[in-house]
């Protein structure tokens, strides 16, 4: 019993730490954005900023702009990643290992790094534009417009759906699929009937991390979205950093972070209900 | 047949496409680096490293990655002796109020850094706590702990608590027991928590431009900013740098301590 108690002791100063240092002031900021100081000294509660903000065209503008860009980043990751997912399960685990690697190992360079890349890539002055100018063929823009940022963040956070797609579809049953395909089914059937299915927890973990982790992403909407392509972290970072309004800025964030976790909530009940109802009724 | 033998072709050639999507920006990055000309361009006319000697003459990237290179190792430490005493305090007690806690300890992963950044950023300043070396130490602490604990409670979890039970019974003390029982079997946890520390700190740019300042600017940021105004091969170079330094630390590290020792 003594023993218990003492390794339970343990954990205080990591709980401390986080909860002092990082939630604390995490939870002010949340809180600042709904209270305000009144005249007379007191704090009271006013939605007023989030009227301000909701009312702001630039900024539905923003919002829809945040959204349509994440999403677009979970349906290009995904279609880049799934078939790539398939093709492991027939490679020897040599070869799948060799893969995994080479496609995951960007994970550990810095977004700024890979981010940089494309800049370099497709920038007005980049590599792409000067090849094609040389050949005497018209420049073409797919930086500083939201096609820039989407095929940025889809580089940066696509070996996060790879490995969320890769957990769950190496692990199924080869007998089911071979099963199918003694009755007739195309790999093409399968694939789409019996993989993608059955991988649904994979394909929600891995839309859930790279939507969340797109909607709220600065560095890359900055380098590959320039100045007009404004997202809710960039007009966050400029509230803050630039024009010092931090409980404006506060409004952004807790807007972005209440949005996102909404979105997170319905597609794991969206998940749930297809692992309920299987797709054996269509 | 000729069906299956064509859909046997789609799947590599997507393959091949994905990796060139992922793997050809950043070797196109390398290659840029190594350009004779002024501008962004491959290197036409022969190799060259005048834009690493740049590097050299610039002292703004050079005292960035110093400090980066600190940062990442002071944030790593901490984290490891926090992360490590608060995975045995997980592990050993399964309790609805231990679960919660362990919630809590993985909170600054799922706080975007944009509200974390500035959470800290303004709460920190109306305390008066302006700093800004310290202030990202504690952030970039607070970031990399959830992956110490993710992985210290993996490899926790995969020793038999009865061996422990054992060395108590035979007289060992709490002590005797973690440095000569339950210590030596984390080893491979405590070096793949602390390397991946180390890289999600030295790597991070979300927290560290709310907190770093002009004179405290780590790395990433620095580059940042200047990739922000200039468009030429110092660019390229400095993200090779960057690479380097983090593939460089894991390896120096898996030097230093010996990885296939503690893997043995």
């Amino acid at each position: 019993m003594a023993r218990r108690n003492m390794s339970w002791m343990l954990g205080l100063p990591a709980v401390i730490f986080i909860g002092v240092l990082f939630l604390a002031p995490v939870i002010q900021l949340l809180l600042s954005s709904i209270f305000e100081r009144g005249s007379d000294g007191g704090i009271h509660l006013s939605f007023a900023l989030y009227q301000v903000f909701f009312s702001d065209p630039h900024y539905r503008v923003v919002i829809a702009r945040t959204l349509g860009i994440s999403a677009a980043t979970v349906v290009a990751s995904f279609v880049l990643a799934f078939p790539v997912a398939l093709h492991m399960r027939k490679l020897n685990p040599r070869w799948r290992s060799v893969l995994a690697i080479a496609l995951l190992s960007p994970l550990l360079t810095s977004v700024v790094v890979r981010t940089l890349a494309w800049v370099m890539l497709l920038g007005p002055k980049g590599i792409m534009n000067n090849a094609l100018i040389a050949m005497g063929l018209d420049p073409v823009s797919l930086i500083y417009n939201d096609a820039g940022v989407i095929i940025g963040l889809t580089h940066v956070f696509f070996g996060y759906m790879l490995l969320c797609l890769m957990t769950s579809i190496l692990k199924l049953d080869e007998r089911l699929l071979l099963a199918a395909s003694n009755l007739g089914a195309s790999p093409w059937r399968q694939a789409w009937h019996i993989i993608l299915p059955l991988s649904t927890p994979g394909v929600v973990a891995g839309a859930v991390i790279v939507f969340t982790m797109s909607a709220s992403a600065y560095v890359t909407p900055v380098l590959l979205g320039g100045t007009k392509t404004k997202v809710m972290a960039t007009e966050i970072y400029d509230l803050a950093i630039n024009y010092l309004e931090w409980r404006e800025a506060a409004v952004v964030a807790c807007v972005l972070f209440a949005g996102v976790w909404v979105i997170v909530a319905l597609l794991s009940r969206l998940a749930d209900a297809r692992r309920i109802a299987p797709t054996g009724a269509r | 047949m000729r069906r299956a033998r064509l859909s046997a072709l789609v799947l590599p050639a997507w393959t091949s496409i994905v990796a060139v999507f992922v793997l050809g920006p950043l070797f196109m990055v390398l290659v840029v680096s190594l350009t004779t000309h002024d501008y962004l361009s491959l290197p036409d006319e022969g190799l060259s490293l005048r834009w690493y000697a740049s590097l050299l003459e610039r002292r703004d990237f050079g005292a960035a990655a110093l400090r980066s290179l600190w940062l990442a190792a002071g944030s790593s430490s901490i984290a490891l002796v926090l992360g490590l005493a608060a995975s045995i305090a997980l592990i050993r007690n399964d309790l609805p109020a231990t679960r919660m806690l362990r919630t809590l300890l993985m909170t600054p992963l799922f706080v975007p850094m944009v509200l974390s950044g500035l959470a800290i950023l303004s709460v920190y300043s109306t305390y008066g706590w302006s700093d800004q070396m310290s202030r990202l130490f504690v952030a970039h602490t607070a970031l990399t702990l959830p992956y110490v604990i993710r992985t210290l409670s993996a490899s926790l979890a995969s020793i038999d608590v009865r061996q422990e039970l054992a060395a108590r019974n035979l007289g060992a003390g709490p002590w005797q027991t973690f440095f000569r029982v339950t210590l030596p079997q984390l080893g491979p946890g405590l070096f793949a928590g602390g390397l991946f520390a180390f890289i999600v700190s030295f790597d991070n740019v979300g927290l560290s431009l709310f907190l770093a300042g002009p004179g405290s600017s780590t790395l990433p940021v620095e580059l940042f900013s200047y990739a922000s105004f200039n468009s030429d091969p110092v660019v390229a170079a400095v993200s090779v740098t960057m690479v380097v330094l983090s593939i460089g630390t894991v390896i120096v590290v898996e030097r230093l301590l010996g990885l296939e020792k503690l893997m043995r």
